[in-house]
Order: structure tokens, then C-alpha cells, then sequence
């Protein structure tokens, strides 16, 4: 019998720890436990016996830590190690039949990019690694376990399915709030493993028994999929500075068959702690049960954060990252100017988005690479889940590789071509995808056509093994100033698949398309659509009429128990705000040097109306920059005033550039300039205050972030022509990265090369060839203005 | 944990008293403090000094400085700290929102990690019935390199028990967190200064 036919037939058994029994064995502190494979092949194989003589079916295999980051520096090879775990491991097993090796796979030890530094797919090619030494050894199936990140655990599900035909047990360890370390929550995480191919999902380490069995309702109404618990012996106690776990087996069996008695669990071991008393113990008592299977109409999408279930009550995609008819966003896609896409995200979401709309598709861009950059840098500062919107197959597939979650995509429809497309894609990346109702005949007339088109597209994915809860059916908004009957049709569409269980999402603005005062159709039409059984709106959160139509019909329709999203939307937003009242109106330059953000953007609306931007640039903002830079130079003011004063600056420069974009004109000063913390500093603080500063001077800054090596900044500024590259280190260890960045730079062109950080002297950069040493934000731009 | 409002304002490269550098501090601390998921783990263990270094739980560090700071000490907490990712991932949207809050945050996350030492160290201390300590004391502080807290963290088996990990650089990962040697002493030593050992007398933050 192979493992998968057991499971979930048969209640299965997992071994206990393997780094407790270690320890008991010899083990030291800090030793690599995986080197004993080598060194105590015997002692691990002993340990292996002992758990599958106390009943175990699954061992795992001495391979928690065995990866190419832990080895660097050795001799040892990755590879060799697995294979010898697995080998020892099959051992014993021969002598049982109908148990099973598990490959064990462990975290790196690392945070992944933007979060540390281990990029994904460096990340992917670590577990591949082991994987196909795992495969190749004999292993019966991988065990993916104590995954606290949901990026990491996506890297090695994906190794795990790009290498291997074996079933993949992934188990993640949560607080005692059932929270990953990156606030994920357990719906979230198991949603995005159950899209990304897992054979059963649980828990492991971290919490015990008791703990474990408050958060498993979580996990068995997110998916049907057959579960699983490797507790440890109880919570870690520290007792003379050693660790213990203080569970015994009899306690320890008993609250497992407590939780597993109903047939909830289809597999169950033991984690930290642990040992073979406990794994016979719990055998004895839990083996009789027998796992039953589940259903789960659960659609919800999710990053690393809490998931958003559909299909409850509506939910807002904000539409704003999308380039159609929007010139700064056009602009921003060109330049590379993600800190502008991000902030439209941010601004969405304190609107009220729940998820956010990402389209980068802008002619003469390589889409694919920008569509993914943005998915990162918007992950990287909000884990608000995104729906990736392109028709650029090749931008799809790479997004959703990179993308930390179960994404939403948009979009798929009835066309030949896209089903063939798009489908394999939103399979292997577990994806939730928007389905157009429009096919290779366009959009049907009527509501019987698109719904033919909704089911036909249903069918298909569900030969590619896509859920039907996975497809959410856009019913298409026409303008009815072209035809009456478009709402109509909409609305009986939306009814009809509600009725059918079918969640729905429609871009709800389009109904308006050429009328006036279109926020009175399309408040009025979302509320009708809502009733209609709306499971998704794309739509603008910043527009009042739309966001005043979400909330009231919330409150009308009871899904707002006690009006409260409401009462907090509209009473709390009167309240007045923690700044003092302004009882004058500042000029602009009095605003910008007094850093009063809203004020300098009231001031340069009001100069707008009469002045030319240039004019009220050179007049009134660069004076005030100008003064609080001397003073700040000259100590009469300090860095939290010259903050504030450049953000109020820069929100005035937002304003004007939003009406320069939309006139086709750039307040650039046509300079360009390159900014990076180098390669191994992950601190960036400094580098984005200089980048504020810069642009406020009128520079375009590329701003290529942090951990940035020495040929991409080459790249950039070669790429760009940069007039200036500012460099920034923080660490003394990371200085070295500086100068030979540097020297690559001397290499390729003649660039003004601009150092900073906390551990820099002047001393120091004169000794490593940059131009000019800034000991601050302000100097560096000074420096620049003298170049001119 | 104690949000320490002076401490952020000086962080922050503001004086003393500056009020409007604190309600900056505050407003961050506002958006901050639900996305602290702090977490530690340490070890006590036997410590020894030569002159170049630390013999510390069987792993020597070279530090002379280090060294001389905890020369009378037998015994020396291990010690790793951090604010969790949550806080980075808040402070990067803080940067990009408004970057007077972002450097806001930034000095406030500093502030609250201290705290969050302080906070362990007396748990610690009370857990054992009692320490006496000297400072903290940190790779990448005076002469000991930040090349070290690869091997520290993993003596404590920081990754899988609090989620800290360290890049390339030597760079600990979340940011906001911390490592350090405290010597445990007989409680007899006179306060000490913390940054009297400290060769960067330039420091804009140096008291």
C-alpha cells in the first residue's frame, strides 16, 4: 500500500522528536544534528526503531536542518546528507511493512526577501536540492514542517511539486493565538498550501496538545483536506536554563484522542518533547479511529496576513493600480517609481479595500518584470491580498510564482486560447481566478449566454482539477447609455449564479461609461448589484458616493450587525483630528517650513488656479527647502522639522505633479539619480530620506532599495545615465560592499558617487574613492545643486 | 512593554523637550504597537576572559573590549531579542506613507527594543532569584564583529524559537532586534555609562 491510499482511510501515526531523542543521545548544544547521520548512524537508527516498535507508520528522516545555507563553509554536501538520512531511515523500515519514510524538510534558517535577504527562488533551489536527493534516495513522501512563514513554506511546496510525484504533509507551527510569525493566520496559510498542490496540512511544534486542539477548527473550516498534528509534549518550560517539556504520554494520548475522537485527524505524532512512550501510547489509544472526510465551500483569498473570505458579506478590490486613463500612474509605471504605485495601495486600503486591483500594463514596459516587482514591493509593506490583472501570460505566470499567498487573479474567459492559458497556471499556483463571461462569440446578449459561458469555463477548470469555489464569475458591466437593458442583465446574471452557489466580482463603474454624474449610477447600481448577491466589487474605495452606497446597504441589510462598520466609518470619520485647529490659512512657504502636509497641499491648490507650477516651485517651495536645510546644516533646527518639512513639501509636489501628468509635462529637472543600500545592509532609513530630498529638488531618483549588489547599481546607472549615485551602509561590515561598488562603477562611466551611513567618516570615504562624503541628507543634495 | 517617549525623541535626532518631534513619536507608537510581536531567547552560561576575548558556553569570541567589560564576571546571560517581522513590514509602509513617521517609527521600534531588553533582563534576573548585571553588550559594538551573530544565534537556536534569522552581512533579521553578552556579577559594581567603552565619540547619539 502506498501512503496516499492510506490516507485519510486509516488513522496514520508520525514518530516523535528526533532532536530530544539526540540530545538524550549525546547531542551537544549547537552541534548539527544532521552530521550524526554520518558520525552516529546506529544511534539514529536505533531512534528510528524505537518509534516504529512503539507503532509509528511515518518516520522522518534526520533532515530537519540538512540545507546548503547551514553547510556553507563545509565540506559537506547536501545531497550526501539526504541521502544518508533517508538510507538509515528505510532501514528499519524494511522490517515493518506499511510504514513510510518521510523526507523531512525544515525552514533554511532565513527570512526571505523583502523580508530578510534569501531571495524565493534561491529559496526554491535550496528544498529542490534536497528533494531530488530525497526522491532519488527512496523516501515515501516529504513532510514540509515548523514553517512559521508562508513564503517559505510556499518555496518548498513548490520545490516539492516541481521535483518529486510524492505526496507533501505540510505542517506550520503557530502562537497560542494561531498566528505565523508574519501575522498569518491559519485559514490564510492553509488555503495558499491546499492551492499549491498539499496532500494533508497541519500543525506541528511550537504549542501542545491543549493548545493545539483550540485552533484546529480553524484549519478543518478552511479546507477538506485530511489533517494533521505533531504536537510537542506541552509549552517549552525553562527550568535552570534547560528547556523541558513536561506532558507525560498518558496526558499526552488523552488530549489527543480527545480531538481525534469525532475523526477529525487523519494523521497524528509528536513534535519537541516527545518520545517513543508517548507515539505507543498515543497509538494504543487512538488507533481504532477511523478519519472521516470533510466538505468546504470556503472561497477566500490571502498574502501572509488574515485571508478575506468571499462570499459573505461584499468585498471591495480597489481598482486604482491600474493605468487606464490615469497619465501620473502611467508615468510612475515608466520611471520605475514604485513608492508611488505602493502609496495608491496604501491610501486604497485605509479607504476600506480588502483587496487591491495590481494592473502595471502600460505599452513598451517588460510587463512581466514590472508586474512582479510591483506584487513584491507592495508585499513587502502591506499583507493586504492582491489581485494580479494582466493579459500578459508570461506577467501572470511570474507574478503568481512570486506572489506570497493564495492570490486572486484576474483574469480568465470562455476564449479557447485563455482557458489554455490561464487555467494550468491558476492550478499550479493555487490561484482564485476571475472568470469573464465573454468567449471567442464576444460578450452574449443575454443572461442565459453568460451563464452558459460561467459554466462552461467551470467545467474546464474543473479538468485541470481547479475547485468550482475557485472561480468567481464576472458578469461584465456594459454602459447602459448604449443599451437599456445592461444592468438588467447584469443583475439576473448575478441572481442566477448566486443561486447556483457561484461567488461573483464585477467592475461596477463600467455600467456609467459616457453619461455625467456618473457616482449616482454607479452608487446606486453597486446597491442594486450587492442585493443582487455581489460577492466582489472593483471599484474606487476613495470615492465617497461608492464607499457611502457599501456601507449603508451593510447596515440596511443586516450583514453590519449593530450598524457598526458604518457608525465607525462615518461618526468616527467626523471626530475631530489630533492636529490643533488651524485658525489661520499658511502660505506655502510658511507651511512647507513649518511641516504642515495638509495645509501645504490646501496652499498649492489654491497658487494653482493662478500661477505655473515652475513659477510656485522656484517662488515659494525650494526657498523653504532651502531654508530649512541651512538651518538644519546650522543646527537651528533638527531632523524630525526637516522631516516634516520635506513630507509637506512633497505632498505639494504630488499635487502639482498630478496637473503637470495630466497636461503631459514633468517637473524633472532632467538629472538623474541612483540611490541603493548596498549589497548585505538590509537598513534603508537613511537611503529614503535622501530620496525624499532629492526629489523634492526636482531629481528623478531610481530608487533600487536595499541588499542592492554592485552590478545592478551599475546596471541602473549606466541604463539611466545617471548624473549622481548616492551609496548607503550602515554596518561597518557592509562598507567593503561600498567601495567595491565603487571601483564598478569607475569601471563603467564617470558618475559623481555620493557615500553615507552612521559608520562612515569622511577619512573613510575619501579611502574608498567616492566623490563626496554626506554626512547627512541635506549635503548630499547640496552637493548635487553644485554639480549643476 | 514600556514605550519610552524621551528615548524616542533623541532616536530621533530631536532635543530634548521637542514637542513636536514627540507627537510624531506618539502617533507612530500608535500604529506600531499592535504589530510588536516580541519574542526572546537565551542561555546562561560559563564565561571566561583572556585579553583578546570570551570563552562563552564553549565558544570563543575575539573581543578585547568585550573582555574587559566583563572580566569579573563567571557567568553570562546569552541573550536574543526582537520586535518580530510585523514591525519591519509597518515601518517600510510608514517610509513610504510619510517619511517624517517612517523615521518616527524607526526611532520608536529603537526605544521599544531597549525596553524589551530591560524587560527580559529583570525576568531573567528574577527567574534565577536575583541577578546583578552589567550592561548589554552587542556584536558590531566597540571592536566585536558583527561576523559573530551567526554563531550566537545559533547557540540559542534563535531561527526556530523566535523567528530571528541573520543575512550575509551579518545583518540581523527582522531589523528590530538585538543580541548581546550580559555579564551576571556579584552586585557589587558601580552604574556604568553605556557608551564610555565606546571609541565613536562623534556619535550623534552618545550620552
Amino acid at each position: 500500500m502506498l501512503f496516499k491510499d492510506l490516507l485519510g482511510k486509516k488513522t496514520l501515526f508520525f514518530d516523535g522528536a528526533m532532536g530530544t531523542m539526540l540530545q538524550a543521545a549525546g547531542l551537544k548544544p549547537g552541534e548539527l544534528p544532521e552530521l550524526w547521520n554520518f558520525t552516529h548512524a546506529d544511534e539514529v537508527e536505533k531512534i528510528h526503531a524505537a518509534y516504529l516498535n512503539a507503532g509509528a507508520d511515518i518516520i522522518k528522516t534526520n533532515t530537519f536542518g540538512a540545507n546548503r545555507l547551514k553547510f556553507a563553509g563545509t565540506d559537506i554536501k547536501t545531497a550526501d546528507v539526504v541521502t544518508q538520512a533517508v538510507k538509515i531511515a528505510k532501514k528499519p523500515c524494511a522490517n515493518k511493512p506499511g510504514s513510510f519514510v518521510a523526507l523531512d524538510l525544515g525552514p533554511t534558517g532565513k527570512l526571505l526577501a523583502p523580508y530578510g535577504d534569501l531571495p524565493f527562488e534561491e529559496a526554491v533551489s535550496i528544498y529542490a536540492e534536497i528533494v531530488t536527493a530525497g526522491v532519488a534516495a527512496g523516501a515515501d513522501l516529504i513532510l514540509i514542517e515548523t514553517m512559521s512563514d508562508t513564503y517559505e513554506m510556499k518555496a518548498a511546496l513548490l520545490a516539492a511539486k516541481e521535483n518529486s510525484d510524492l505526496p507533501v504533509v505540510c505542517t506550520m507551527t503557530l502562537d497560542e493565538d494561531g498566528k505565523l510569525l508574519t501575522g498569518g493566520d491559519i485559514t490564510a496559510a492553509a488555503i495558499m498550501l491546499e492551492g499549491l498542490g498539499a496532500d494533508a496540512i497541519g500543525f506541528n511544534c511550537g504549542l501542545g496538545p491543549a493548545q493545539m486542539q483550540k485552533l484546529l477548527p480553524q484549519l478543518l473550516a478552511a479546507t477538506p483536506l485530511p489533517a494533521v498534528l505533531n504536537p510537542n509534549a506541552g509549552l517549552p518550560k525553562e527550568v535552570n536554563g534547560q528547556t523541558v517539556f513536561d506532558v507525560d504520554a498518558d496526558e499526552f494520548a488523552a488530549l489527543m484522542y480527545d480531538m481525534a475522537k469525532d475523526g477529525v485527524l487523519a494523521v497524528m505524532g509528536g513534535c519537541c518533547g516527545t518520545t517513543p512512550a508517548h507515539i505507543a501510547t498515543l497509538v494504543n489509544k487512538c488507533k481504532q479511529i477511523v478519519p472521516q472526510s470533510r466538505d468546504c465551500d470556503l472561497t477566500a483569498v490571502a498574502a501572509y496576513g488574515s485571508a478575506v473570505v468571499i462570499g459573505n458579506k461584499p468585498v471591495i478590490i480597489g481598482e486604482r493600480i491600474n493605468p487606464t486613463g490615469k497619465p501620473r500612474l502611467k508615468q510612475a509605471i515608466l520611471d520605475g517609481d514604485y513608492d508611488y504605485i505602493c502609496r495608491l495601495g496604501l491610501e486604497q486600503i485605509d479607504s476600506g479595500a480588502a483587496i487591491l486591483d495590481v494592473n502595471v500594463g502600460v505599452p513598451g514596459i517588460e510587463e512581466p518584470a514590472v508586474s512582479a516587482e510591483a506584487v513584491q514591493r507592495l508585499q513587502a509593506i502591506t499583507s493586504v491580498p492582491l489581485q494580479i490583472d494582466t493579459s500578459n501570460y508570461d506577467a501572470m505566470a511570474g507574478s503568481l510564482r512570486l506572489y506570497n499567498g493564495k492570490p486572486l487573479l484576474n483574469s480568465v474567459c470562455g476564449k479557447e486560447e485563455s482557458l489554455a492559458k490561464v487555467l494550468p497556471l491558476v492550478k499550479k499556483y493555487g490561484a482564485a481566478v476571475v472568470a469573464l463571461t465573454l468567449d471567442d462569440n464576444g460578450i452574449p446578449e443575454t443572461a442565459e449566454g453568460r451563464i452558459a459561458i460561467a459554466e462552461k469555463i467551470i467545467a474546464r477548470a474543473a479538468e485541470y482539477g481547479i475547485a468550482k469555489r475557485n472561480i468567481i464569475v464576472d458578469p461584465l458591466a456594459l454602459t447602459i447609455s448604449t443599451g437599456g437593458d445592461n444592468a438588467k442583465v447584469d443583475l439576473q446574471v448575478l441572481r442566477e449564479l448566486t443561486k447556483r452557489g457561484i461567488k461573483t466580482v464585477m467592475g461596477v463603474s463600467n455600467i456609467s461609461f459616457g453619461l455625467p454624474a456618473r457616482d449616482a449610477v454607479n452608487s446606486a447600481f453597486f446597491v442594486l448589484a450587492m442585493e443582487a448577491g455581489l460577492s466582489c466589487a472593483i471599484i474606487n474605495p476613495q470615492s465617497t458616493a461608492m464607499m457611502g452606497a457599501y456601507y449603508a446597504y451593510g447596515a440596511l441589510s443586516g450583514l453590519d450587525e449593530g450598524c457598526k462598520a458604518y457608525v465607525a466609518k462615518f461618526a468616527d470619520a467626523a471626530q475631530p483630528k489630533a492636529a490643533p485647529a488651524q485658525t489661520a490659512e499658511y502660505t506655502l512657504y510658511d507651511a512647507i517650513v513649518k511641516g504642515l502636509r495638509e495645509q501645504s497641499e490646501k496652499a498649492v491648490k489654491a497658487q494653482l488656479a493662478q500661477k505655473q507650477p515652475l513659477e510656485i516651485i522656484n517662488v515659494e517651495m525650494i526657498p523653504a527647502l532651502d531654508y530649512v536645510g541651512n538651518g538644519f546644516e546650522k543646527h537651528t533646527l533638527f531632523l524630525p522639522q526637516l522631516l516634516m518639512s520635506a513630507e509637506a513639501a512633497k505632498a505639494a509636489f504630488n499635487v502639482i505633479r498630478d496637473k503637470m501628468a495630466a497636461e503631459g509635462g514633468s517637473r524633472c529637472n532632467g538629472v538623474k539619480v541612483v540611490l541603493a543600500t548596498v549589497k548585505g545592509d538590509i537598513h534603508d532609513i537613511g537611503k529614503n530620506i535622501v530620496k525624499v530630498l532629492f526629489e523634492n529638488y526636482g531629481y528623478q531618483v531610481i530608487d533600487l532599495g536595499k541588499d542592492v549588489p554592485p552590478e545592478k547599481i551599475v546596471e541602473a546607472a549606466v541604463k539611466h545615465n545617471a548624473a549622481v549615485v548616492g551609496l548607503s551602509a550602515l554596518m561597518t561590515t557592509t562598507v567593503g560592499a561600498m567601495e567595491e561598488t565603487i571601483k564598478a562603477l569607475r569601471a563603467a562611466g564617470s558618475f559623481k558617487i555620493i557615500c553615507g551611513g552612521a559608520v562612515l567618516t569622511q577619512d573613510y570615504a575619501d579611502s574608498i574613492g567616492a566623490d563626496f562624503y554626506a554626512p547627512n541628507a541635506v549635503s548630499a543634495v547640496n552637493y548635487a545643486n553644485s554639480l549643476q | 512593554m514600556r514605550y519610552d517617549r524621551s528615548e524616542a525623541i533623541r532616536y530621533m535626532g530631536g532635543r530634548a523637550g521637542d514637542e513636536n518631534a514627540g507627537v510624531l513619536a506618539d502617533l507612530a507608537y500608535l500604529k506600531l504597537r499592535n504589530e510588536v510581536q516580541a519574542r526572546s531567547v537565551y542561555r546562561v552560561l560559563d564565561c571566561s576572559v583572556d585579553a583578546d576575548g570570551v570563552l562563552l558556553g564553549g565558544e570563543y569570541f575575539k573581543s578585547a573590549k568585550l573582555a574587559a567589560h566583563i572580566k569579573s564576571c563567571k557567568r553570562a546571560v546569552l541573550l536574543a531579542a526582537t520586535l518580530g517581522p510585523k514591525v519591519d513590514i509597518a515601518l517600510r509602509r510608514m517610509s513610504v506613507a510619510n517619511i517624517a513617521e517612517g523615521a518616527a517609527g524607526q526611532a520608536v521600534c529603537a526605544a521599544l527594543i531597549e525596553s524589551y531588553c530591560d524587560e527580559t533582563e529583570a525576568k531573567i534576573s528574577s527567574e534565577y532569584g536575583g541577578l546583578h548585571f552589567k550592561l548589554r553588550f552587542s556584536p558590531g559594538y566597540a571592536d566585536w564583529s558583527l561576523a559573530d551573530q551567526p554563531r550566537i544565534l545559533t547557540m540559542l537556536d534563535a531561527a526556530k524559537r523566535i523567528g530571528l534569522t541573520v543575512t550575509a552581512g551579518g545583518m540581523l533579521a527582522p531589523v528590530k532586534s538585538v543580541t548581546a553578552v550580559i555579564g551576571i556579577t556579584d552586585g557589587c559594581e558601580k552604574p556604568q555609562n553605556s557608551c564610555e567603552t565606546c571609541e565613536n565619540t562623534n556619535c550623534l547619539y552618545r550620552k
